[in-house]
């Protein structure tokens, strides 16, 4: 079947198996790097991206889903100012990421920047771990992404007890 | 080598990045069972520009050397583990090779298998270690208190932060091999034997390999073989990957380990021996056999003195993947059975955990190992920190109030606090046939640029930042005058493999020793100027050496709840204090702690693998839980001044975390809990 869709700000159209895994098309076919093609079971979330602006594991999404939806990967998320905002923070905060985990990372985080309401702790966290990766330091994350969101919605931040 | 292609070559720091335009992709055909002879293989037609490799195809060695093991590169005639490699589908469509491997029917002759390893006859017996010393019989007779135990620590999969896998291209007569691997040189060298060239005719670009947790020592070779042969059968660049289902099901896990031991106290609660029986499962084909038993043997004692000492510990063949190192080879889960069974032996005396352990700390010239100790062990200066800053007396105290008086014995008293000792042995070569030494090359150019040359590579950034620093402050030079050589088997030395242990203790210090060299002919020679280094292999008539000499030492809390709902524990903080030699960084260090700190949790809790009736399936990847950012709980790391020579701390945390928690599970539970990870865990009182 033929789909359209909006990938990263551009109109595009591509043949596709109505059930083909959305990561290994964006990867395969529009040579998207940033996701990664791990567990394929929405378990790792090295494959995340925003649907119609909602956080999804791609490798769960099947082709047929993203007909006239609108598709940010990392790198449409890339030249955002969340993006800035966010490896800011991280590098600050002396996050080291493994290379294979940062676009899933950032773009988790960034998503909390577009929050309507102010993240919490619990908000952070429960986003954070979508994004599985053995390289992870909990509270450097944590820090960063408070950071970020400070930097972002201005003000203290109101740490959880 | 002629290769009939001629490739631009690629680029790529990432093996999932290599560039698919003109490469072939790579599936394997395994063995559908556990254990067997090939009776035949049915491949379905495949199409043109498609093909299948088997052992008969290989041009060289058909066994690959790894660790002591020698490993069929395709399995022809016997299978020894089910997934082992038997035949490759090669083609331009992954998704065609895909499905040609689904089509294509292996036929074995199946045999029993066996996946036992705790009790077994000595043919499966593949390496073994003992050592003795004092009269363990008459000592144990004669003891005021005997407490036995045994301790178990399960297999565990690396879950590497990028699946294994290599690509292969051709760069005019040069064999170009990307592989994500700790020990670049033994890639080359199993992919030159296996291609049946010369060393120099194959070259390895490492790529970064993300978290690895000693995991990519070996298996990478394996996989770059395949994608060689398939790179040079067809003429074209060639990628492997695997899917993390694969990477799961077939590749190396950590050794699971059984630990029986009987230990003779006196009336005072000291230990006067200690009788420890270890049984290690290898895994088919068995690497690293012998350094897991005889890395198990010297750790098997922890920090402790002992006058009479009998170890013995055996690595047994199983009919399952081979199994090999995880964050070092046998010492964590050594320091498991270790560090529970004080546990008991303080309780059996009523003793305060903490106390027995000052109490038994082996001392300066202590023997137990067989030489005699240079220092001390630091017990009592980490607990004095570790105590205070982690508030375990009161706790302690508080939560034994909680146990004892609780109103109803059946239940659970539901708080727990656990102590733990240990150490991470100084690194060692663990080479082929000796070959391996840690090496090291600096330059110093015209430019007053320093370049570094080591085949160990740093794995992390820090690491990297820290080998800078240190040779930029050894020469007045700025660290941003420092470079890394990419560890490119044609641009660096034969160095041996890079492990968590070896990567901040060796190549730091060797790195300060080739830039000391450098600065004494600094100013007297020509530029550029070369220095090589190289860890000297200790003398054969050199005095025996303890294998706690130069270890990084630590202690750990842990400190736990019991939901009152699941019974499940919920860790609520824990402590850490390290004495390491001089920190180069402070907080590089101590964010690799909390990270290795966190990261041990999974090793407690849910990465459970229950491999006792066979291999793991996809249900048990679906069931294997890895700690996620919102499971991390309060971590607090500290580190006592010390000024001697840097050493490692990379398997420190994965040593004293999971006792910890056991120690503090057991008083939670108020039973004895010695078996870890711990997988299901519905009914606390029931079976384990």
């Amino acid at each position: 079947m033929t789909i359209d869709f909006i990938l990263n700000g551009e109109d595009v159209s591509i043949k596709a198996e109505p059930l083909e895994r959305l990561s290994e098309l964006l990867r395969d076919r529009f040579g998207l790097s940033s996701l990664m093609s791990d567990c394929l079971d929405g378990i790792c979330g090295k494959c995340i991206l925003l649907l119609d602006g909602r956080l999804v594991n791609s490798c769960l999404v099947p082709a047929f889903k993203v007909r006239g939806s609108e598709v940010i990967s990392y790198e449409g998320f890339r030249s955002t100012e969340a993006h800035e905002t966010v490896t800011r923070a991280f590098k600050e905060a002396g996050a080291e990421l493994c290379g294979f985990c940062d676009a899933a990372v950032f773009m988790a985080a960034g998503s909390l920047l577009e929050s309507a309401e102010r993240p919490t702790d619990t908000d952070i966290n429960e986003t954070m771990s979508s994004v599985y990766c053995r390289c992870a330091t909990p509270s450097v994350t944590l820090g960063a992404v408070r950071n970020a969101i400070e930097s972002t919605m201005g003000g203290k931040y109101n740490r959880a007890r | 080598m002629k290769s009939g292609a001629q490739n631009r070559l690629p680029s790529i720091t990432r093996l999932s990045d290599f560039p698919r335009d003109e490469a072939v992709y790579v599936g394997t055909i395994r063995s559908p069972v556990s254990r067997g002879s090939i009776v035949s293989m049915s491949l379905p037609h495949l199409p043109r520009d498609y093909r299948s490799i088997t052992a008969d195809d290989i041009p060289g060695a058909r066994v690959m050397a790894a660790q002591g093991a020698r490993v069929p590169v395709l399995a022809s005639g016997r299978v020894s583990y089910r997934g082992e490699p038997v035949a490759l589908i090669v083609g331009p469509d992954k998704r065609k090779v895909a499905e040609a491997i689904a089509l294509t029917r292996v036929r074995v002759e199946e045999e029993p298998a066996d996946y036992s390893f705790e009790s077994c006859d000595s043919s499966r017996v593949v390496a073994s270690d003992s050592l003795e010393s004092g009269q363990v019989e008459a000592a144990l007779k004669s003891a005021a208190r005997i407490i036995e135990g045994d301790y178990r620590v399960g297999p565990q999969d690396h879950y590497y932060s990028e699946p294994q896998g290599s690509a292969a291209a051709f760069d005019y007569d040069k064999l170009v091999v990307f592989s994500s691997t700790q020990w670049p040189f033994h890639v080359r060298d199993s992919v030159a034997a296996t291609l049946g060239v010369g060393k120099n005719e194959v070259i390895v670009r490492p790529t970064i390999l993300g978290a690895h947790l000693d995991g990519k020592l070996w298996y990478p070779s394996l996989l770059a073989c395949h994608a060689a042969l398939a790179s040079m059968l067809c003429g074209r660049p060639a990628l492997l990957l695997l899917t993390r289902p694969e990477d799961f099901l077939y590749t190396t896990k950590r050794s699971p380990i059984l630990a029986s031991y009987r230990a003779g106290l006196d009336e005072s609660g000291r230990l006067v021996a200690i009788d420890a029986r270890i049984m290690i499962n290898a895994g088919a084909y068995a690497p690293f056999a012998q350094e897991l038993a005889s890395r198990s043997v010297r750790s098997a004692t922890g920090g402790y003195a002992c006058p009479n000492v009998r170890i013995s510990a055996r690595a047994v063949r199983t009919d399952l993947p081979p199994m090999g190192a995880f964050v070092g080879l046998g010492t964590g889960p050594m320091n498991f059975a270790i560090e529970r069974l004080v546990e008991d032996c303080a309780a059996a005396h009523e003793l305060d955990p903490s106390e027995w352990r000052s109490a038994n700390a082996a001392a300066r010239g202590d023997a137990t190992l067989g030489a005699s100790l240079k220092r001390a062990v630091p017990y009592d200066a980490l607990a004095t920190r570790l105590l205070a800053i982690s508030d375990y007396p009161r706790k302690r105290s508080s939560f034994e109030l909680i146990r004892k008086r609780r109103a109803d014995p059946s239940t659970a008293p539901g708080y727990g606090i656990g102590l733990a000792f240990g150490h991470q042995m100084a690194a060692s070569t663990f080479g082929r046939d000796g070959a391996d030494v840690p090496s090291v090359e600096v330059t110093l150019s015209k430019d007053s640029t320093l370049t570094i040359r080591t085949s160990m590579s740093p794995g992390s950034r820090s690491t990297m930042d820290i080998w800078k620093k240190s040779a930029a402050a050894s020469l007045g030079l700025q660290p941003s005058s420092v470079l890394i050589q990419e560890p490119s088997t044609d641009a660096v030395p034969d160095s041996g493999p890079g492990t968590l242990s070896r990567n901040v203790s060796v190549v730091t210090k060797l790195i300060e020793t080739a830039c000391a060299g450098l600065a004494s002919k600094r100013f007297r020679e020509a530029l550029p100027i070369t220095v090589k280094k190289a860890l000297r292999a200790r003398s054969s008539k050199a005095a025996p050496e303890s294998p706690l000499e130069d270890a990084s030492w630590g202690s750990a809390v842990v400190e736990l709840e019991l939901d009152p709902v699941d019974g499940l524990p919920a860790v609520r903080g824990i402590w850490l204090v390290v004495k390491a030699g001089r920190i180069l960084s402070n907080d590089a260090v101590i964010r690799a702690m909390k990270h290795d700190a966190a990261a041990a949790l999974g090793l407690c809790l849910g990465e459970h693998l229950d491999l006792s009736h066979g291999p793991a399936d996809l249900d048990a990847l679906r069931r294997y839980h890895l700690p996620r950012i919102k499971d991390a709980p309060k971590i607090v790391v500290d580190f006592l001044d010390d000024d001697t020579d840097p050493r490692g701390i990379g398997e420190l945390a994965y040593a004293l975390i999971p006792p910890a928690f056991a120690n503090a599970l057991s008083q939670a539970l108020d039973l004895p809990w010695n078996t870890l990870p711990l997988g299901n865990f519905d009914h606390p009182f029931g079976d384990r």
